[in-house]
């Protein structure tokens, strides 16, 4: 309970420690005043306080007494207030304010005076673990009694029946409650029997269609609770979003209060937003966002400032991880001071590595966003951001990280050349002035539906008059009378079949199976991490080099259905990158919207992804030192999709040559796909972007000559000027079945054009460049081409007439 | 364009190349179409088209029972205890004591409630029905067998019921494997019925665990009908299959045939009869020592853990012509603990003339510490480090000894 102790020193005032982001900050600031582009000052925050409620056991009190916690913060009051009123609520303050506090003193109080049970559900064990430690503390502290278990796929068989008779408090995670939990509920009858809190921490992370998934799960606990007679109050905490409310009583599907005004106090918090310099004005060419953050990296360790770096791609926190151990940890005898934090590591591994932060063993973490959760690492001073995370949110809370325990913290935004990142560090006013991200689920979506109602079906007996989710439930369930799975009978449909349907949905993606990676070097057989399915293609395919720790391992053989990669040691000086293509095929139209020239419609797409190689990039110098071939299955999905199109004549009278359009459209896809992503507040690996003609028979892809080349999916080219042009530029929902993103895309259609158009024409470059319309060959630029023109011509083809101003066609 | 080719797609059940793409006018006419046509595309080539099933009465009449309430049958049998099954007698189950097996001394055999299931499912959980059940129990000097069979779901409460008649009075169940399966999905099912546990106070005797210990050692499986083939003798006839039961019952339920019923059920009477046979021929292994192609050891230890040390070691002692050097190991420590320790002395002086190392090294331990012989434990010791040089506790324990007899 770290939090709780600071609350007790009561000291609001920033404290200067050695190693203060006071020396480091001006230095930066003096030194590179070009390329900050802005900064903030987000200022301390005095704390709000309250005192103990009145009905608080003793018992309690004196518990948190010795811990030296006299009085509450004003959100941890006001949580008491309405639990203990039977409201639900979502609490949302920021990271550090107390929040495990809000939900356990209703939660303990229960237990002790009623010996009512509560839930608590993690999105992972990690954290599951670390919040037993938490509440084994302040139960000692108070002498309480209160019996506290995680119940988990590590919890061995012999010691599950003690956790579902004797605890009052069982932390688990959806996937255990879905998997392990509600198809066996009559053996926790007594548990269900008590139980009165359901708390979901973390909620942020249950959004698309993980968050749908846990939807329906939550829907089935409602009615397992229901079957046992209770009523379980529901407390959500979440990191900030934008709809935290409507996120929860979605979750919920019932209403929730909010407790969104943070009584904690705040250190002093300074963020600057850094631009690499331009190195090739011309085509737009900056230093890369990864040699700026080694270089803050470096100050800021040498300053004996805690660091930690956020990187988008696990191969990106590889390579900075390399790069600053090259500097840092090149004497074998010392302990490492850098390590490396991501998805895919073995779990002893990382809860290693968060251990040595919390003890301030390491003076540097590089991690994905695997770390942006409540992993408690402790407190850290400084925090790089390699890139836009991609939402607001996600900023916000990776540069929570940094400033923990009151103290001046210092972040930094270092963009790539990546347009969203641009488009940010231009603006950094957009910063403050947005709403962070909404967090979108459709629980009703058929499949994800379906998949619950199976799963429903077999742990209780749906009777004939009852609702699950918003799909008249009678059609539902005679669907799968129909496929065999259930029986109707006397009012009840009854389970008739012989499987256990919760395994065979996976609440964490559509196609499931994590990979392991096994280390066959000199003969022997060791598994040195795990990659999860959707990542595995573009990580683990034959030949590729698979970095753990910034170590190179190559992939030898990958058995695709036993979902294991077996590799080996090397010294290869480069990395590999997948050259990845995707294909769609319109087969559902549900609206469109007509224009002059173009038009822009929705519905169900077909998509086809396929890995077709992989480029060999040498460390240091990035150059491209060769090639390789994949063979690997497609990916195949069935999806909701934007699209555009531009009527034949007017593309005809617009371009002189049909590669030239197609180059157009390439540029003016890339250019849509971000402005997208940040108007429907998505993660950008959310919404997928192709460019095609409809039917699948091409694709575009920029090729070596930089051309706009149309290609079947095996990657032969396709002679387009003999048959019917109609180049699509698509924007699709990256998941099977669709999550609602193209909606709200379809609503923005005018927005996300006219936005487009801005973002190209705004663009300082002259031909084009990767902020704008992707990157393109130094040719272009020599032979006088421009594809940032050809972009912006079929953009203004795209745009609503009316409003369509004559755009210069001339370079800026 | 259909929407079952759209769904089909969905779950990843590619028939791209079959659909042809939509004209514009048919797809600016379509709107999202309504959810029974979303469904129809879920795929659906295997739709189950509802029959109508055969009568209760007319099910009954095959089972040779009657139907106690619409969708239950009660099946009963009364056989003598002196009929065979294989070749055991059900009269080896009266008189005996059941000691050996962990009930008391005085436990009778019209105490026990013999259990078997068929179920709809091997998956386990709250979807998974018991949908037939056969308890026998032992009265006067007859086998009397009650069976339930459901003709549907609606009946269960009332299977619940009428079980509980014959649950309540017994003291022990005997199953096989239904520690683990038979016993726990009953206890869902009555919780699912509002029930409290009615196994909660009972003994429960798994013969799968039994026949495990004693034979599992020399066979390939120990399903039940491997027991009954190699211990009663009994290689079954026109069995209905295990694995077919859960689909028949589920077919039969749809409309289908009624005939696999009777098969099932005659399967399920023979399961329960073996359970009678199998433990009169399990009492008798565990209480008396040198049956064959037993594991004496694996019995010894299960009196042993029980704290049946004295019984453990008369039934070592018994098969003492069977014994490898591991079970004499076991004896010698069970001897040692009862202080018979001439017993164990005389064991491990057998052993160590065979160069075992552990019993060379307890009866070094014992001449050191306990009669204080120490030239003799000094002996042995080096016998000790001839057959394991490297092992630094012979070492540690030879020089030990070593001073203690220089001083001497």
């Amino acid at each position: 309970m770290n939090d709780l102790v600071e609350l007790v020193r009561g000291d609001d005032a920033v404290q200067v420690e050695p190693g203060d982001i006071n020396r480091l900050l001006p230095s930066l600031k003096r030194r590179h005043a070009q390329r900050i582009t802005g900064e903030l000052l987000i200022p301390a925050r005095a704390a709000r306080y309250a005192a103990f409620p009145a009905e608080l056991d003793a018992r309690i009190a004196d518990g948190l007494m010795q811990q030296g916690i006299t009085q509450l913060y004003s959100h941890q009051r006001e949580a008491w207030d309405r639990i203990t009123h039977g409201e639900n609520v979502v609490i949302v303050t920021p990271t550090a304010s107390g929040k495990t506090l809000c939900y356990n003193l209703p939660v303990i109080q229960a237990a002790i005076q009623n010996r009512s049970k509560a839930l608590y559900l993690f999105p992972t064990k990690a954290l599951a673990q670390d919040q037993v430690t938490e509440l084994l503390e302040l139960n000692r502290m108070g002498n309480l009694g209160v019996r506290a278990f995680t119940f988990d796929g590590d919890t061995p068989g012999d010691a599950r029946k003690a956790v579902r008779t004797h605890g009052d408090i069982v932390i688990s995670n959806p996937d255990m409650l879905h998997q392990g939990i509600l198809p066996h509920h009559t053996k926790w009858a007594q548990f269900f029997e008590n139980l009165k809190f359901v708390v979901i921490d973390e909620m942020h992370t249950y959004r698309g269609v993980f968050g749908s998934h846990v939807a329906n799960v939550i829907r089935r606990l409602s009615r397992i609770c229901a079957f046992y007679g209770a009523r379980p109050t529901y407390i959500f905490c979440s990191a900030t979003i934008a709809n935290p409310g409507q996120l929860a009583s979605g979750l919920l599907g019932a209403p929730i209060s909010v407790i969104d005004q943070s009584g904690a106090p705040a250190g002093e918090k300074h963020l600057l937003f850094w631009n690499p310099p331009l190195i090739n004005p011309d085509l737009g060419l900056r230093a890369s966002a990864r040699s700026q953050t080694t270089r803050i990296a470096r100050s800021a360790i040498k300053s004996s400032l805690k660091t930690i770096v956020f990187a988008n791609t696990r191969l990106m926190v590889e390579v900075l991880t390399k790069y600053l151990k090259d500097v840092f940890d090149n004497d074998p005898r010392q302990a490492p001071r850098i390590a490396a934090y991501r998805g895919g590591y073995l779990p002893t591994e990382r809860r290693d590595t968060a251990t040595r932060l919390r003890r301030g063993q390491l003076d540097c973490v590089v991690a994905t966003n695997a770390l942006e959760l409540g992993v408690d690492i402790g407190g850290l001073d400084v925090c790089l951001l390699n890139g836009f995370p991609g939402t607001i949110a996600g900023t916000w809370q990776r540069l929570g990280r940094a400033g923990r325990r009151n103290r001046p913290a210092l972040g930094v935004l270092i963009a790539t050349s990546d347009p969203l990142d641009q488009y940010i560090i231009r603006n950094p006013e957009f910063f403050t002035s947005a709403s962070p991200e909404h967090g979108c689920i459709d629980p009703d979506q058929l499949l994800i539906l379906m998949d619950h109602i199976r799963c429903a079906a077999f742990e209780l007996p749906f009777q004939n008059n009852e609702t699950f989710g918003k799909e008249p439930l009678a059609e539902m369930l005679g669907y799968l009378e129909a496929q065999g799975v259930l029986h109707h009978e006397a009012q009840r449909w009854h389970w008739l079949t012989d499987s256990y349907p919760a395994n065979s949905v996976s609440l964490r993606s559509v196609a499931d199976g994590n990979f392991v990676v096994v280390d066959v070097t000199g003969g022997k057989q060791s598994v040195i991490a795990e990659v999860d399915y959707s990542s595995a293609a573009l990580t683990l395919y034959e030949g590729a080099i698979y970095l753990i720790q910034a170590n190179p391992w190559q992939v030898e053989k990958l058995d695709w259905e036993g979902r294991k990669a077996f590799v080996t040691r090397t010294r290869a000086d480069y990395y590999t990158d997948a050259i990845d293509y995707a294909r769609l095929k319109i087969l559902d139209r549900f609206e469109q919207d007509q224009q002059p020239d173009g038009l822009c419609g929705r519905g169900e797409v077909h998509m086809v992804r396929r890995i077709a190689g992989y480029k060999k990039i040498r460390y240091y110098t990035h150059e491209n030192v060769g090639y390789g071939k994949v063979s690997l299955p497609d990916n195949e999905m069935h999806t909701t999709a934007v699209w555009w199109q531009v009527h034949p004549d007017a593309l005809g009278a617009a371009f002189q040559a049909r590669w030239q359009a197609l180059d157009g459209f390439l540029g003016a896809a890339y250019a849509l796909h971000h402005v997208a992503a940040l108007l429907t507040l998505s993660e950008r690996q959310d919404l997928g972007r192709a460019v095609g003609d409809g039917e699948g028979t091409w694709f575009a892809t920029v090729d070596q000559h930089g051309r706009g080349n149309p290609k079947t999916i095996s990657g032969e080219t396709v002679e387009i000027n003999d048959r019917q042009f109609i180049p699509t530029v698509f924007l699709y929902d990256n998941f099977p079945g669709g999550i609602g993103i193209s909606t709200s895309l379809y609503d923005l259609r005018h927005e996300v054009i006219s936005k487009a158009i801005a973002l190209v024409k705004d663009c300082g470059c002259q031909f084009g460049c990767p902020s704008c319309v992707g990157p393109i060959l130094a040719s272009d630029e020599s032979r006088g081409y421009a594809p940032k023109q050809a972009a912006l011509t079929v953009l203004s083809l795209l745009s609503q007439k009316d409003q369509t101003q004559i755009l210069d066609m001339e370079a800026p | 364009m259909t929407l079952a080719q759209r769904l089909a797609l969905l779950k990843g059940k590619t028939q791209s190349a079959s659909i042809p793409h939509p004209t514009m006018d048919e797809m600016l006419a379509e709107e999202k179409p309504p959810l029974s046509l979303r469904l129809e595309r879920l795929g659906g080539s295997n739709r189950i088209t509802p029959r109508a099933k055969c009568s209760d009465s007319e099910v009954a009449r095959r089972l040779c029972g009657e139907v106690i309430t619409p969708g239950l049958i009660q099946i009963e049998q009364t056989l003598s205890l002196d009929s065979y099954h294989g070749n055991a007698a059900f009269s080896a189950l009266t008189g005996v004591s059941f000691a050996a097996l962990g009930l008391q001394d005085d436990t009778r055999a019209h105490e026990l409630l013999f259990l078997d299931t068929e179920t709809t499912g091997l998956a386990g959980g709250t979807g998974t029905l018991p949908f037939m059940v056969c308890l026998a129990r032992v009265r006067d000097d007859q086998l009397r067998l009650r069976q339930w069979v459901l003709t549907g779901f609606a009946a269960e409460p009332s299977l619940l019921e009428c079980a509980l008649e014959w649950i309540e009075p017994s003291a022990h169940l005997v199953s096989y494997n239904g520690k683990s399966f038979d016993v726990p999905l009953l206890v869902t099912r009555y919780r699912l019925a509002r029930h409290p546990d009615p196994f909660a106070d009972k003994g429960h005797i798994d013969l799968l665990h039994l026949t495990r210990r004693a034979y599992g050692h020399g066979w390939g499986d120990c399903r039940l009908q491997t027991a009954e083939q190699r211990l009663l003798g009994l290689i079954r006839d026109n069995d209905f299959p295990s694995h077919a039961i859960p689909q028949a019952w589920a077919d039969f339920v749809r409309g289908g045939k009624a005939e696999p019923l009777g098969a099932i059920a005659e399967h399920n009477q023979r399961d329960v009869l073996s359970l009678v046979a199998l433990l009169g021929l399990l009492v008798r292994v565990y209480t008396e020592p040198g049956h064959e192609a037993v594991n004496p050891l694996k019995i010894a230890q299960v009196h042993a853990c029980r704290g049946e040390l004295q019984h453990a070691i008369d039934h070592l002692t018994g098969a003492w012509a069977k014994l490898d050097d591991t079970a004499l190991l076991a004896l010698a420590s069970l001897h040692w603990k009862q202080q018979q320790n001439d017993r164990a002395v005389a064991i491990w002086a057998q052993l160590t003339d065979r160069s075992c190392v552990a019993a060379t090294e307890a009866l070094a331990k014992y001449y050191e510490h306990v009669t204080h012989d120490w030239e003799a434990a000094r002996l042995l010791t080096e016998e000790l480090l001839r057959l394991e040089p490297m092992r630094e506790a012979h070492s540690k324990r030879w020089a030990r000894l070593y001073k203690r007899v220089d001083k001497k």
